[in-house]
């Protein structure tokens, strides 16, 4: 067996996070699930945000499960008064924030001539100013600690552009501009500041968007433009999260990387 | 600390290697071992730099051993890997260690300089990823890191020569990531792109060994299995401290 996904467990053993509180923003499921359990995994204190009560409690049930320690909050990310409201309480809570994941995001899909301007303020609303807010806010308290580190869940259609879902290539786009010019500004502050790209990844609201089943979705006749001849999982978007939030990826900041098994190498 | 032991004019150097004294204070936040129970083979010039990789890697509970191949042939890199009674036995990650230098502006030097830097660095790397690759099948696969200098990834006006071979590794790196995925041979290729590496206590923003180290565990994890042709800048965003 060449390539393999990871899982939880094991995108969790690859540093140790003790000590440090992360936020997860869409932790409710797919990858914000799996970067959530194993940001816990590795030790971090999880607080899981997302819209449904119901399935971040069942996060934070998975993150307790596997030793781990964390607690859901509820955070719409266009929603700055949830974020005031959430950063308050982990300042109150914890006095400090260590990593932020900007993971909640979702795409409209289409031909371009089918798309209302609604589906484009949509994408910027949410990938754009949810990510912005994130990092307004959580920029004072881990400035104020000397540092912290934020993740901006982007996408490889934010690097090269994605047919049928020009909206959602375009949003990532600006997102991705977003995050350098943080990292930039985060060089001072002690603030690493990275883009995080995956490519075809299975998650629930992948389902949804392709309507295929999970075997289908990992065929090889599917996966042939993929190197590593398979699709991602949440856990493996996870794996390059939990080594670049640790101490040890110190000196890295303002890169992107891509979850792509090889697919951006072509 | 290192103990060598220098073997034979084919550059094979056995590393026995215990580390002894405090890891640096990030390895000791991160007390991961990444590596434990894997081997390592570095490919490299013989200098301390790659006795400092290699006793960092020890930290993540790797087993290190160094081949630095005498001469720039593909005779000698073949028996130093493949053929030559004193062939490494089996590692899982090849740790393939280029930085170029030198080479001085365009305007500077003639075709002959920027030719002996190439060779040197660029000429090496290639020999590395080949006989790496070769030296990974013939033991059922593993891990590949490419580690060269951050100036491959943007230009620097004192060093063309050397700036054209890092950033030769770029592409070369996806290359090989590309080859040995479609070759099935259960090889993944990665590099790793550093700025100034400092030994000894690094001031704020310096790059160590151990920060290099890291790296390359983390490529070559089992939970990294996914990844390949990962090109993974180690610089600080580059920008000037």
């Amino acid at each position: 067996m060449s390539f393999k996904n990871a899982t939880p467990e094991e995108a969790g053993s690859l540093a140790n996070l003790s000590g440090k509180v992360a936020l997860v923003t869409g932790a409710t499921s797919g990858i914000g699930e799996g970067v959530a359990l194993a940001l816990a995994f590795a030790g971090a204190y999880v607080v899981a945000t997302g819209r449904d009560e119901k399935r971040g409690r069942e996060t934070v049930r998975q993150i307790e499960a596997g030793k781990g320690k964390g607690h859901f909050d509820k955070l719409d990310v266009t929603v700055e008064d949830d974020w005031k409201r959430v950063v308050a309480d982990i300042q109150k809570r914890f006095g400090r924030l260590d990593v932020l994941v900007n993971n909640a995001g979702r795409g409209v899909r289409g031909p371009i001539e089918t798309i209302p301007m609604e589906g484009h303020w949509f994408e910027i609303h949410l990938n754009i100013e949810g990510a912005f807010l994130g990092m307004t806010y959580a920029w004072p308290i881990m400035k104020k600690n000397g540092g912290g580190v934020v993740f901006n869940m982007n996408s490889t259609a934010g690097q090269r552009g994605g047919s049928g879902s020009i909206c959602y290539g375009g949003s990532k786009g600006g997102m991705l501009g977003l995050t350098k010019s943080a990292a930039a500004a985060g060089r001072k502050d002690g603030i690493r500041v990275i883009s995080i790209h995956p490519g075809n990844t299975w998650s629930p609201g992948m389902q949804a968007l392709v309507e295929v089943s999970e075997d289908e979705f990992f065929s090889k006749d599917r996966n042939r433009s993929i190197p590593a001849g398979m699709p991602a999982r949440a856990a493996d978007v996870a794996v390059p999260i939990v080594f670049l939030a640790s101490d040890a990826a110190r000196h890295i900041t303002g890169i992107e990387f891509n979850i792509d098994g090889g697919q951006s190498a072509r | 600390m290192v103990d060598l032991t220098r073997r034979s004019a084919l550059g094979y150097t056995s590393l026995a290697l215990s580390v002894c004294g405090g890891a640096s204070a990030v390895l000791a936040a991160t007390n991961v071992k990444v590596l434990a129970g894997k081997s390592v083979l570095i490919l490299a010039p013989d200098e301390s730099f790659t006795r400092d990789v290699a006793s960092a890697l020890t930290t993540h509970g790797a087993n290190v051993t160094v081949v630095s191949p005498a001469e720039l042939t593909d005779d000698a890199w073949g028996a130093a890997l493949l053929t030559g009674a004193r062939k490494p036995g089996k590692s899982d990650v090849v740790v393939n260690l280029c930085m170029p230098r030198g080479g001085g502006a365009v305007g500077e030097i003639g075709l002959a300089e920027f030719r002996r830097v190439l060779e040197a660095s660029y000429g090496r790397a290639f020999l590395g990823v080949k006989y790496g690759i070769m030296y990974l099948r013939a033991h059922g696969g593993g891990s590949l890191v490419n580690v060269t200098s951050a100036d491959g990834l943007q230009g620097n006006p004192k060093a063309a020569a050397a700036s054209a071979a890092s950033s030769g590794m770029i592409i070369m790196t996806k290359s090989a990531a590309l080859e040995c995925a479609a070759a099935g041979d259960n090889i993944r290729a990665n590099g790793l792109f550093v700025g100034d590496v400092v030994r000894g206590k690094p001031k704020q923003g310096q790059v160590t060994v151990e920060d290099v180290a890291a790296a390359i565990a983390f490529l070559s994890a089992d939970a990294a299995s996914y990844f390949t042709g990962v090109v993974l800048p180690v610089e600080n965003g580059g920008m000037p401290l």
